[in-house]
């Protein structure tokens, strides 16, 4: 179980660099490449039928290339996963402040962590665990659906809307069932400005 | 007969640990506390975040979602992880359980039976008769003989904290629930404690309450 989660947290966070529209695999790789680190903003929203409204979280993400990477979320609840140097440490907030996550501690991440390198280079169609299409429309999307028969029963698809006029990724919606889907916005994206090493490392 | 002795001390302070059925002493008067009861009187949706501590001294952070209705005591519960994977999706409807969802570390028919006898105690006043009301330990205590066998106090203390504890038939203490805070007449921060060396808990707070 925690070897899908972390995979479909690490999706959202590999495709990010994404940031520039590519006519093909070749050129997203190229584009990948130039991608020094980024910083965002996002806006989640969990969408279920049962749900009157949906569920909102709020956080923000920062990557430094060639692997740093911070996944925090602040509200409703505290959770932070950073990953710098090759090793992974997440946080939770516990009954009194942030404790670190028996997460950090699966062995599965270094699988992960290997196929999150193949992301970041932008090799989405070689991945192992997803099929990836590139679709051109008003909005241009990526659209990666599971190979293997035990994760579709989990994700049915990865969606990436791309705006193709601010050359950035807009939004991941990661579908699990047809009623059930998250729906991650970016927000105020910023590429290639100074991110200070200590986010990497200070849990704050 | 070395064994026991080695496991003397672990089994001693087991059997001090164990808290049984505490005597109530009859008032004419109940407190005005016992008055107020915890529990769900109209159909609620509730999202909860919830700060786990597994026996195996793993801590999780999860979302839980309940639909819980005490006219017909049904309940529709989810877990998800905080990135919105769901984990668990479980119905409980005429003593009947539907498991919609359920990622591998949660099929067991334990954890199922446990996470819904958890949410009836939490949300639903319990089912059987009021047994008792009075004083124990200086608090009100209200208790209630449940069919099934076990015991529920529901206990209402001076300073407005309230706790609900839960019996089984041999009249040891198998759930605490300690409710810090209300709002609206809904639990907003409390937490459940299963003690014992198999034991957990879970630290739930509101984070958003529809009456449907």
């Amino acid at each position: 179980m925690k070897n899908y989660a972390i995979i479909l947290l690490l999706n959202t966070f590999c495709f990010f660099p994404l940031s520039i529209y590519a006519d093909d695999w070749g050129e997203i790789a190229k584009v990948a490449k130039n991608i020094k680190s980024v910083s965002a903003g996002f806006i989640q929203e969990k969408h279920m039928r049962i749900l009157v409204k949906p569920l909102i979280s709020e956080g923000r993400f920062l990557f430094t290339a060639p692997g740093s990477l911070r996944w925090e979320y602040i509200s409703p609840v505290k959770s932070i996963l950073i990953s710098h140097n090759g090793r992974i440490k997440s946080y939770i907030e516990g009954k009194d402040g942030l404790v670190e996550d028996t997460r950090s501690k699966s062995a599965a991440i270094e699988i992960v962590m290997q196929q999150i390198t193949s992301w970041l280079n932008g090799r989405f169609h070689e991945d192992s665990n997803f099929k990836a299409v590139l679709v051109k429309d008003k909005t241009d999307k990526i659209i990666l659906s599971p190979k293997d028969k035990s994760l579709a029963g989990i994700i049915s698809s990865i969606e990436l809307s791309i705006s193709r006029a601010e050359a950035v990724i807009k939004s991941v919606k990661i579908s699990e069932s047809s009623d059930s889907y998250t729906l991650i916005k970016f927000t105020e994206i910023k590429h290639n400005k100074d991110i200070d090493e200590r986010e990497y490392k200070e849990i704050k | 007969m070395k064994k026991f002795f080695l496991f003397a001390p672990a089994l001693i302070f087991i059997f001090f640990s164990c808290k049984n059925l505490p005597v109530i002493e009859s008032v004419k008067q109940p407190g005005m506390h016992s008055r107020i009861i915890p529990f769900l009187t109209e159909k609620y949706q509730l999202t909860h975040s919830i700060k786990a501590e597994l026996p195996n001294g793993d801590r999780l952070l999860v979302m839980g979602v309940t639909v819980a209705d005490p006219a017909d005591r049904s309940i529709r519960a989810l877990m998800m992880t905080v990135e919105g994977l769901v984990l668990f999706d479980v119905e409980y409807k005429n003593n009947a359980v539907i498991v919609n969802r359920a990622i591998p570390n949660f099929k067991s028919s334990d954890f199922t039976r446990a996470l819904i006898d958890d949410l009836k105690l939490i949300y639903f006043v319990p089912h059987g008769g009021l047994a008792e009301r009075g004083i124990s330990e200086g608090s009100d205590v209200t208790r209630y003989s449940c069919k099934d066998g076990t015991t529920v106090d529901v206990i209402a203390e001076e300073g407005g904290q309230m706790k609900i504890n839960k019996y089984d038939r041999n009249n040891s203490l198998i759930r605490i629930v300690d409710i810090f805070l209300m709002k609206e007449q809904l639990p907003e921060k409390f937490e459940l404690t299963a003690p014992g060396i198999f034991g957990y808990s879970l630290y739930m707070e509101l984070v958003n309450a529809e009456r449907l």
